[in-house]
């Protein structure tokens, strides 16, 4: 039985696999075509001849844009609300492209009315708003309507002023604003539009990079690839051309090209600068990690540079038998002073599991010291606020390890061993400490194994310290919680069976890419476990769900199909193109389905495991609280 | 991918969506309160049989969650972290 389910999960993880690459191939191929299409169509000129383009920009003495609607002729054509990081690229001279309006020849009214943020000192900035009304006659190709907030040099008050031309210049900033707000689609169309609008600009080095940026950014890394190498080649001065030949590696390496990578990265680095030359070395040492060349790889890659990679290695080594130079690249990284997010989540993670390392090992005081570093207000926190419990129960001499029962790890069966025999002296205020740790835990979301792990950890630990009445009520209420928990599972994997899913077309269309506080709303659960009454509300798992690598794949996936079906729709305004437009158009809706029946699939996969573990803590605390009441009834005191 | 390859994938597809479609109703079956599936939970099943079996005075403990170092990818990193801070209420715009 076991063997076949072995072979069974065999094969549902290659055709798993296979899936994915099909899928990819396919998203490529739609991508391709779309592009493509899009790049006829405007080879064609048809699409500027009856529509304009509408761009928003921001004088350097101005204050922020905060809302702007547009009309033409009395027919509202746009209306934006900027976020704040909007607002800051503003703010730095970027472009925004509003969108393609319809505009028939002759002259129009434009009236545009808006709302910006006037500063007040010592105070939170007011709204205040403000209408403009123009006649606007579009004689200039491409045809456009430029909305900028200026200051009026007389009056020194913001006004709008409305202008009919868009220049190469300002659809690079355009093209540049949609790659930093997280829409590379959008950014490609601007970028199409401008090698048919401005063919010398399109062929300068920015528009190279931000194409390559662009492309990569899409998920189509071979062609940004691409554009990088030739930029290598070109004539740029050698740091640029060195800008160019690391992106080119680091999309080669992103395709785990190694070779290529290697071949990107030889030759003189006469010109480079010194960051330049330590991002080569890392590089490098990407390189040889990815060969499996871990010698090499440790020689190259600096101590104090990429902690992620430097993180790699480790796992690589620990994972090849090598443990000792594993965990000492671990000791390096846990004592770095991080740069960004990414090397604090880095120093967080070597130290967590260096702390699990030094459990396992009975050492309580090395557990205990990296355990420490991690940061309070990181993503792991919670994992250390775990672990540094087990490491307040280690007690000094807990060597016998109680018998192997297959399944905990040593350094719980050792703990185990040492409180079940220490006098109550050296146990009790071991038990107080790691209960500082544990107690915080009970408050959080119980859909985090580490809280599951705790509220099934908390009476057991007090039962093995004899306070049989405290282990009583945390044991009844880690049952309780977990068994509301279960039923909020179930009836979602239940609804998940039933079709009642998550939509990935919708969500990825309003809410990607996510935005600071933007899915606040969307995702927000109450802490429904605080209330013995109530069970997991029908969301209260997504929050988990929604950072598995799995869900994120697929909801970029569908905003690149999104993407993709904003370029089919603009291409069949040429007749010409409509035929093959539409079966794009159905290309697309195939994909999408397609891409909703892996998410429905994996939401459902993801629940069962779910239910599976907090079934384990279930069961567990259970047997907990039936030894706590035997217990207790052997000391006379009543049941339930 | 070349025709033939497109086949066989829409065969075993097919066999895949087959199970995956029988396999609620399995797990539906064997759901009495308690009952875990899979290999993993079977060897869970068997340490709480010697539990309940070997009468010591010990309690069961905890300690399934054991970190072991794996690759990590810095752009799924930077999602999660994007959608982490997406979540927070502390962050909304007011």
């Amino acid at each position: 039985m076991s063997q076949l389910a072995c072979r069974m999960l065999a094969v549902a993880c290659v055709l798993a696999l296979g899936e994915v690459q099909a899928s990819d191939s396919r998203l490529e191929s739609i991508k391709q075509h779309a592009l493509a299409l899009y790049t006829i169509s405007l080879s064609d000129k048809r699409l500027f001849r009856h529509n304009a383009m509408v761009l928003a920009d921001v004088a350097r003495d101005a204050p922020a844009i905060h809302d702007l609607q547009i009309s033409v002729d009395g027919r509202p054509v746009v209306s934006y609300r900027y976020s704040a990081a909007e607002r800051a690229l503003l703010a730095a001279g970027s472009v925004h492209q509003l969108g393609i309006v319809p505009w028939s020849a002759g002259v129009h009214t434009v009236v545009v009315e808006g709302a910006y943020l006037q500063p007040q000192a010592r105070a939170a900035p007011r709204l205040r708003e403000r209408v403009t009304s123009q006649q606007l006659e579009l004689n200039d190709w491409p045809q456009a309507i430029r909305v900028s907030l200026v200051r009026d040099p007389e009056s020194g008050e913001p006004q709008w002023r409305l202008s009919p031309h868009a220049d190469g210049a300002a659809l690079l900033a355009a093209s540049e604003f949609e790659l930093l707000s997280g829409h590379p689609g959008k950014s490609l169309i601007i970028l199409r539009n401008l090698s048919h609008t401005d063919p010398a600009r399109a062929r300068g080095a920015r528009y190279s990079n931000l194409l390559g940026r662009s492309l990569s950014a899409w998920g189509m890394g071979e062609a940004a690839e691409q554009v990088f190498a030739d930029l290598a080649k070109s004539e740029l001065p050698a740091r640029e051309r060195a800008a160019a030949q690391l992106q080119a590696a680091e999309l080669a390496l992103e395709r785990q090209v190694y070779a290529q990578a290697a071949a990107y990265l030889a030759g003189p680095r006469k010109g480079w600068t010194e960051p330049q030359r330590r991002a080569a070395d890392v590089l490098g040492g990407r390189t040889l990690l990815g060969q499996g060349k871990l010698d090499g790889a440790l020689q190259v890659l600096p101590p104090d540079a990429a902690p992620v990679w430097r993180y790699n290695l480790a796992a690589a080594l620990i994972a090849q038998d090598r443990a000792a130079e594993g965990y000492a690249v671990l000791e390096q990284l846990g004592r770095i002073r991080p740069a960004d997010a990414d090397d604090v989540d880095m120093r967080d993670r070597a130290n967590l599991v260096l702390g699990y390392e030094f459990l396992r090992n009975g050492n309580a005081a090395q557990a205990k010291a990296a355990l420490a570093r991690v940061d309070h207000g990181s993503a792991l926190a919670d994992q250390a606020l775990l672990a540094q419990g087990w490491a307040a129960l280690t007690l000094p001499g807990a060597s016998a390890a109680s018998p192997d029962d297959g399944l905990r790890p040593l350094f719980v069966r050792r703990i185990e061993a040492a409180l079940g025999t220490a006098p109550s002296t050296t146990r009790d205020p071991a038990l107080r400490k790691a209960l500082k740790f544990w107690l915080p835990l009970l408050q959080r979301d119980p859909l985090q194994p580490v809280v599951q792990e705790a509220m099934a950890a908390v009476p057991y630990a007090l039962a093995v310290g004899g306070d049989y009445g405290r282990a009583r009520v945390y044991a009844e209420r880690a049952v309780a919680r977990l068994e509301s928990l279960r039923i909020g599972l179930l009836a979602a994997r239940a609804r998940a069976r039933q079709g009642s899913r998550i939509d990935a077309a919708q969500l990825a269309q309003a809410a990607w890419p996510p935005r600071s506080g933007g899915w606040a709303d969307l995702m927000h659960v109450d802490a429904w476990w605080l209330d013995g009454n109530r069970t997991a509300p029908a969301n209260a798992h997504w929050a988990r769900l929604m950072v598995e690598p799995t869900a994120l794949r697929i909801l970029q996936g569908m905003t690149v199909l999104s993407d993709a079906e904003a370029l089919a729709v603009a291409a069949a305004s040429d007749p010409d193109l409509r035929l093959r437009s539409s079966q794009l158009q159905a290309r697309i809706a195939g994909e999408r389905q397609a891409r909703q029946g892996e998410l429905d699939r994996f939401v459902w996969a993801w629940l069962q495991a779910e239910i599976a573990r907090s079934g384990r803590y279930l069961v567990m605390s259970r047997m907990v609280l039936a030894r706590v009441y035997d217990r207790l009834r052997n000391e006379g005191e009543p049941q339930p | 991918m070349k025709p033939e390859r497109g086949r066989i994938a829409l065969l075993l597809g097919g066999l895949l969506a087959l199970s995956l479609w029988l396999a609620p109703l399995a797990a539906e079956a064997g759901e009495l309160g308690m009952k875990i599936i899979g290999d993993d939970d079977r060897e869970f099943g068997l340490f709480i049989a010697k539990w309940l079996d070997d009468r010591a005075d010990g309690l069961p403990a905890p300690g399934f969650i054991d970190e072991k170092p794996d690759p990590v990818d810095p752009r799924i990193l930077r999602s999660q972290r994007a959608v982490r801070q997406a979540m927070d209420p502390a962050a909304a715009a007011p």
